[in-house]
């Protein structure tokens, strides 16, 4: 039911709440005091007046019953002889009386003996008597008839009996007739309608003066309450160090001293923010600062950087150089040691005797000798400079090429393995030299090998990647292995195995200039292996 | 053959020495002319009045890089400039065989490059096939 009803007390009390939504707090109070007010006020004189005209009302009734029964005591004479001669004094009184409009004196039958409304009694018949027997014999006067205009009080009109002590019998009282009093409401109407409207008149003037003070409270009360809106209007606006009054009832002081507490808090965190925006300047400057120091301190690395490479490149440019002249500048006199000494040895040898010869052979070689030590050593040095091509190459491939080639310039035999598919990141020419150099080792120390062989492998230890040339040759003794690897050293006598001993240097150059190590194991008699690694053993 | 001159460029003595005795032992040849230094081997081969006037046609012009004063790459640079000795055959025969070297030379316009060997004998042997080759199977240009 509340579903239904709902929809239709929004509807109705739309404009009210439209109207009570916009106003406010000051309107508001106003409103609900004065609309209290009113109501009250209303209230009150709704049901005063009421009362009191419930009052007057009973006062007017209980009036018009005494009249009529007053009026029916004084009847007897009339309705006994039928005359209204005797009670014409009474009616004219009774008629007299406040809002009495109309007398009527009748008999059991209904005919009037006394009717102030009509003019000829002689026909005029109260229908109603009959009816109203029943009632009459209670001996009270009652209200038999009403309408919006008037009362009809009826009494009725008894012959008493006898109440004198001598007689013999009580003799019962007799109905003898009636008595009609028709009292008009018109002045009780008026009655009701003044005590309404004086009612009404102080309500409103009540409720004036309700308004008027209750404006007046609202806007003294409002006061602080104002005020302080409009401390924080003015800090809305911008405005700093705002403080409220503490004034006015206690919970608003209470509201305005919280407010300031508010305002303390926000300025302090306006400071503190302030504050921290000092010292982050403070820290961007200074890591400005830094930044700027560490590009300076870069630009002055780069720097140093290119100087240093320039440096190194000038020194590049004069071992060229230097390697240069000193190769070609010591192989001119060389040339004609060896050419002198051989053109005596071979041309002169008639004159010389075996001795003479062997001595100059002896230099012939020297020379040879030293001629092959400076190539060795120019291209050594080579081989510290110059730019690195780096790319994969099939190592197994170019170990199958070399093997290929020095089989062929070989004049004995070794059964070769070689592991496939061994891929390398390398500089070509330079991985092909030092494994040149390593292969024609392996053959050169296996020359007077029976059943001589050679592997070429690759084998992954826990960290790294290991290749080894094996061959079951010459071997060496461990103990001066450290000289393998040197410029010039040999192990061997020369006329045993020949070279220069400048072979390993180059090889170790080479892998030392991939990133990686090379070293050897062998045993006197039993073969030798050469191991490497590539770029730490990672590939 | 023996109307063939050969013009040895070469600055040492002993070096010389041994060249023309290489010569000797391969082709019996002594027709080798020898220019100590770049600007007498120029003034032979453009004929200057020091030189006797005529200009030298040689057969072929061995071209020491190491030379005094201008250097073997400026006498192969002047003597290619002139129509005269453009087409003259020229083989450097050094003791460098720097990749600098032999680059220049043929940016210049030798016609070949050997490296002396140090042993006599290789060099002897070398000797001959230059010889060999330059003298009797290479067709020269016509004068």
């Amino acid at each position: 039911m509340m579903n239904l009803l709902k929809p239709i007390l929004d509807r109705l009390t739309w404009p009210l709440r439209r109207y009570f939504r916009r106003a406010g707090f000051r309107r508001r109070l106003i409103t609900v005091v004065t609309a209290g007010t009113v109501g009250l006020a209303l209230l009150l004189s709704l049901t005063s007046s009421w009362l009191g005209s419930a009052r007057l009302q009973d006062n007017v009734q209980l009036q018009g019953l005494k009249v009529a029964e007053t009026m029916a005591g004084q009847s007897k004479l009339a309705l006994l002889y039928g005359s209204p001669e005797n009670i014409t004094t009474l009616v004219a009184v009774t008629l007299d009386f406040p809002d009495v409009a109309q007398v009527e004196i009748r008999d059991l039958t209904g005919k009037a003996v006394v009717d102030t409304a009509s003019s000829d009694t002689s026909h005029d018949v109260d229908p109603k008597a009959a009816s109203l027997q029943d009632r009459l014999r209670g001996g009270h006067a009652f209200l038999d008839d009403e309408t919006p205009a008037a009362w009809s009080f009826v009494a009725p009109v008894m012959q008493a009996g006898s109440d004198s002590p001598f007689a013999m019998e009580g003799k019962k009282a007799e109905l003898l007739g009636y008595v009609r009093i028709i009292q008009s409401k018109e002045r009780l109407l008026a009655a009701r309608q003044g005590i309404f409207a004086a009612n009404l008149g102080i309500s409103a003037l009540f409720t004036f003066g309700a308004l008027v003070i209750v404006r007046l409270l609202a806007s003294s009360l409002m006061k602080p309450l104002k005020r302080l809106g409009d401390s924080m209007t003015r800090v809305e606006a911008g405005a700093t160090d705002v403080r409220a009054e503490l004034a006015g009832p206690p919970d608003i002081a209470k509201m305005a001293r919280t407010f300031n507490g508010m305002m303390e808090a926000l300025e302090e965190r306006q400071q503190q923010l302030r504050d921290v925006n000092i010292a982050l300047e403070a820290d961007i400057q200074a890591r400005l600062k830094a930044e700027e120091e560490v590009r300076e301190l870069n630009t002055q690395l780069e720097n140093r950087v290119i100087q240093r490479t320039a440096e190194l490149e000038a020194a590049n440019k004069e071992l060229s150089a230097f390697s240069y002249s000193v190769s070609h500048d010591l192989r001119a006199p060389l040339r004609r040691i060896e050419g002198f000494a051989r053109v005596i040895a071979d041309e002169f040898s008639s004159g010389l005797d075996e001795q003479a010869t062997h001595f100059l052979n002896r230099i012939c070689a020297g020379a040879s000798e030293m001629s092959t030590m400076i190539d060795s050593f120019l291209r050594l040095s080579r081989l510290s400079r110059g730019e690195m091509r780096v790319e994969p190459i099939d190592l197994s491939r170019l170990v199958d090429e070399i093997v290929g080639v020095l089989r062929e310039n070989a004049d004995h035999k070794v059964t070769v393995f070689i592991e496939k598919e061994l891929i390398v990141q390398g500089d070509r020419a330079l991985i092909k030299l030092a494994m040149e150099n390593l292969l024609s080792n392996a053959w050169k120390f296996t020359r007077t090998t029976k059943d001589a062989h050679l592997t070429f492998t690759a084998t992954l230890e826990p960290d790294r990647k290991v290749y080894k040339i094996e061959d079951n040759g010459a071997g060496f003794d461990m103990a001066v292995a450290s000289r393998l690897f040197t410029p010039f050293g040999r192990l061997h006598r020369s006329d045993e195995f020949e070279g220069t001993g400048i072979g390993l240097a180059t090889v170790q150059r080479v892998i030392a200039r991939h990133g990686g190590r090379v070293w050897a194991e062998g045993r006197p008699g039993a073969g030798a292996i050469f191991s490497f690694t590539l770029w730490d053993g990672k590939a | 053959m023996a109307s063939q001159k050969i013009l040895l460029v070469e600055d040492n003595a002993d070096d010389v020495e041994l060249t023309v005795h290489a010569f000797k032992k391969a082709w019996s040849n002594d027709d080798i002319i020898v220019a100590r230094d770049g600007e007498t081997a120029l003034d032979y081969l453009f004929g200057a009045e020091s030189c006797g006037g005529v200009p030298l046609c040689p057969a072929l012009v061995l071209l020491d890089l190491n030379l005094p004063g201008i250097n073997g790459h400026e006498v192969l640079r002047r003597l290619r400039e002139r129509p005269a000795t453009r087409r003259v055959p020229v083989v450097v025969m050094t003791t460098s065989d720097d990749d600098a070297d032999v680059l220049r030379s043929y940016d210049l316009g030798v016609n070949s490059y050997v490296r002396k060997p140090v042993e006599f004998r290789d060099f002897t042997s070398l000797v001959q096939q230059l010889g060999l080759y330059w003298l009797v199977t290479n067709i020269r240009a016509p004068q």
